[in-house]
């Protein structure tokens, strides 16, 4: 990588966010007067916006421990930066797990989220308030932090920069305090620890809508169910010209992954 | 009341809707005066009742007959009859004419007979739309025969002494403007049903293959406003359930025994569809099995009295109780009501108004073996069980809600259904002049490893009402027992 994009790696690496070097230097050259903007965070800032809008499965690098998949009964060291490809209410039966309900004891949510190169997926613990049923597909959030991500950053770090590193440091350890349980590969998830960052992938979306559209559809006749399940069904519509339908974790490509095993969520890790 | 012609007796000509309905009104009117006698007429199932009689001190000869319900159809004109004879959206326009079909000419030919013979016709329909509507198909044919009738309209809600005799002595005159709405109510039905049937008939008539032994060609595909659309809601729902997928589920079940018995709690969960999910919250509840009582709450729980008895609602209890169909329901009822043991059971009234006699109805009911004791504790003033009716909200005008008008322990020519039905009418009645079952509720809410769990209970303190309504005690009490927690720790 080169040395401009050095600093702005190590800066992102710092908030729990790794990315590919390849796509960090595509995004740096697509943006006009890149090294013109000066400081790391303000360059880290920028890629970051552009980052919120990308496929993680594409251009993560990857920050969960390896194996994670496996953990169980362990605390996480955070910040980690993930992307959620999709999200299920898993107390409700498949013809309901699309429609949009408060946080409460009605709600479960299931999540399932990448850092690029491992999936992991996380249950709504307790309830998260800031987290819909229909958030947009390949949204961004943060474990383990539990303050407003970028905003304390810029208001310290417009009054002096050597101040700002280090309050913002100072910022950093509280938030390694608090961490992830982790129990048989499952995040469990409750609002101290998760913050949402934003963002959207418009393929992940389109997917998404198409699945939703389907499952929501009301019943009319077995002629037009095609002697498919409707967990089948929805994944097809998601995804045409897919030939996974089926209930698996690894190994299959990973557009096809998301939903396939997950649309009735009933992941296994 | 004007007397007709001059001094002397008057000829009276009645018309009720069935025949059953001629003779009740016939045998109630005539028991004072002698009794009445009973000749054909042109029909063989419509007889002609005859007996004297006073009306506002006028000495009246009275000719009972009836119809056997609507007179007269609404058709399309001989030329638009045939299915090839226009467009389908011309049936919106087409005229439209009543005539007295094939089948009730007979019925025809007594009422202009009899018309001839009389000075005043008095309609003795149901007291609703439909029965204006016919009254006024009666007019037509009467009028028809005699110009010079005098027309009134009797109306009561019950085939008992009192209602009849009240109903002609005040006699009024028919309600132009309901007879009308029903006119303008079978013109739409006409029109949408023929246009559309015709219409889907020829559109889709080689579009499916039916496997019904009849010939092709006379195959008909119906429409009808209000068949069409109750159609639809039965296919969608049978698509429903064709289309439901079971899907596994689990939950985690928590029980706590003691001396006093076993307590089962419910996950506030419910239950979730992700094995991961619900094994893993599982463990952390049998990792740290102490349960720690977050709240006790005791709640007084009232069972209200029912509001007084409208179709709709004895449709619905007849059904959940006895699973009679609303059609034999209101068959059964009818019998009922003809025979004066229930008032008139079409009504929308579920409130009763407030002159009336409640308290006699409730005595009528005192000689009853079963529950004859609970009318008298009704009435007794120190058991203080009285409580007035609620009000539903809704009042058709025309009719009281469905009460008994007649004690019986039970009539010989009875089926289980009447007897069922009869006993449902008084003790419903009964329940609704009662205060209140009381309740005791106990929730407990418990919390393991995080997850939180309830269980509840209910114990009757004040049968009351339910006691006039077995019925309902099931739904109110819960098959758990109410029992204390000392022994688990805060």
């Amino acid at each position: 990588m080169s040395g401009r994009l050095r600093s702005v790696d190590e800066f992102l690496l710092r908030l729990g966010l790794h990315l590919r070097p390849e796509w960090l230097e595509s995004c740096a050259a697509g943006l006009p007067g890149f090294d013109g903007l000066g400081r790391a965070e303000v360059q880290a800032r920028r890629c970051f916006e552009q980052f919120l809008f990308a496929d993680m499965n594409t251009c993560g690098a990857g920050v969960l421990p390896e194996g994670v998949g496996n953990m169980h009964a362990v605390v996480l060291d955070g910040p980690f930066v993930l992307q959620v490809d999709e999200i299920v209410n898993i107390s409700a039966p498949l013809r309901e797990r699309y429609h949009e309900i408060h946080a409460g004891p009605k709600r479960c949510l299931k999540l399932s989220m990448t850092d690029g190169i491992q999936r992991i997926f996380g249950m709504e613990y307790r309830p998260i308030k800031d987290l819909e049923v229909l958030a947009p597909a390949g949204l961004k959030v943060n474990c383990c932090s539990f303050l407003i991500f970028w905003d304390n950053c810029l208001t310290f770090g417009f009054c002096a920069l050597v101040l700002c590193i280090s309050v913002f440091g100072f910022y950093l350890r509280q938030i390694v305090i608090r961490n992830v349980h982790i129990r048989r590969g499952l995040l469990m998830l409750v609002p101290e620890v998760i913050e949402i960052l934003g963002g959207v992938v418009d393929d992940l979306e389109a997917a998404r809508d198409r699945l939703v559209s389907e499952v929501n559809k009301p019943p009319r006749g077995k002629r037009k169910q095609g002697g498919l399940p409707l967990s089948s069904r929805a994944t097809l519509a998601a995804w045409p010209g897919s030939s996974n339908v089926t209930n698996g974790g690894e190994g299959i490509p990973l557009a096809a992954a998301v939903n396939s095993s997950h649309s009735t969520g009933l992941g296994t890790v | 009341m004007h007397r007709g012609g001059g001094g002397g007796t008057i000829r009276v000509l009645n018309v009720a809707e069935k025949p059953s309905v001629a003779k009740s009104v016939s045998e109630i009117l005539s028991r004072r005066s002698g009794g009445m006698q009973s000749r054909p007429g042109r029909s063989q199932y419509n007889r002609i009742f005859e007996f004297n009689y006073t009306i506002g001190g006028q000495a009246c000869h009275m000719s009972v007959t009836s119809v056997t319900g609507h007179l007269m159809e609404l058709e399309f004109e001989e030329r638009f009859r045939r299915w090839h004879s226009c467009d389908p959206a011309d049936l919106f326009q087409a005229p439209v004419r009543k005539f007295v079909p094939q089948d009730k000419q007979a019925i025809k030919q007594t009422l202009e007979e009899e018309s001839r013979k009389c000075h005043w016709l008095v309609l003795w329909l149901d007291c609703d739309r439909e029965g204006e509507n016919i009254a006024y198909e009666v007019v037509e044919v009467c009028t028809g025969a005699n110009r010079n009738l005098n027309i009134f309209r009797a109306r009561f809600s019950a085939l008992i002494d009192r209602e009849i005799h009240e109903a002609v002595q005040h006699l009024g005159r028919p309600n132009k403007l309901f007879a009308d709405a029903v006119d303008a109510r079978q013109e739409i039905d006409l029109r949408i049903g023929a246009s559309f049937t015709r219409f889907q008939t020829m559109l889709l008539k080689d579009a499916f293959v039916i496997d019904i032994a009849a010939d092709d060609r006379n195959l008909v595909l119906s429409y009808g406003p209000c068949q069409f659309p109750t159609l639809g809601f039965i296919v969608e729902r049978f698509w429903e359930i064709q289309a439901h997928e079971p899907e596994e589920f689990w939950t985690i079940n928590c029980t706590h025994t003691s001396d006093e018995g076993t307590a089962s709690f419910v996950w506030i969960r419910g239950h979730l569809f992700d094995y991961t999910s619900a094994v893993t919250t599982y463990e952390m509840c049998v990792e740290e099995p102490m349960a720690t009582v977050q709240n006790v709450r005791n709640q007084e729980k009232l069972k209200y009295p029912p509001y007084p008895l409208s179709t709709v609602e004895l449709q619905k209890r007849a059904s959940r109780y006895f699973r009679m169909s609303s059609e034999h329901t209101m068959k059964v009822a009818e019998e009922l009501y003809q025979a004066g043991f229930i008032s008139y059971p079409r009504t929308e009234t579920d409130s009763f108004s407030p002159n009336t006699d409640l308290h006699t109805i409730v005595r009528e009911q005192m000689p009853h073996p079963v529950w004859g004791e609970y009318a008298q504790r009704l009435l007794n003033p120190e058991a203080r069980l009285w409580r007035n009716p609620s009000n539903g909200g809704h009042d058709d005008k025309a009719h009281p809600p469905i009460h008994p008008t007649k004690f019986s322990a039970g009539e010989n020519n009875w089926s289980q259904d009447h007897k069922k039905l009869y006993e449902l009418i008084v003790r419903h009645f009964l329940a609704c002049c009662s205060q209140p079952a009381v309740g005791a509720e106990t929730t407990v809410e418990i919390d393991i490893a995080g997850e939180q769990f309830n269980a509840s209970g209910r114990v009757v303190l004040a049968l009351l009402l339910l006691t006039a309504d077995p019925n309902e005690i099931s739904n109110f009490i819960d098959a758990k027992q109410r029992y204390g927690f000392s022994c688990l720790h805060r």
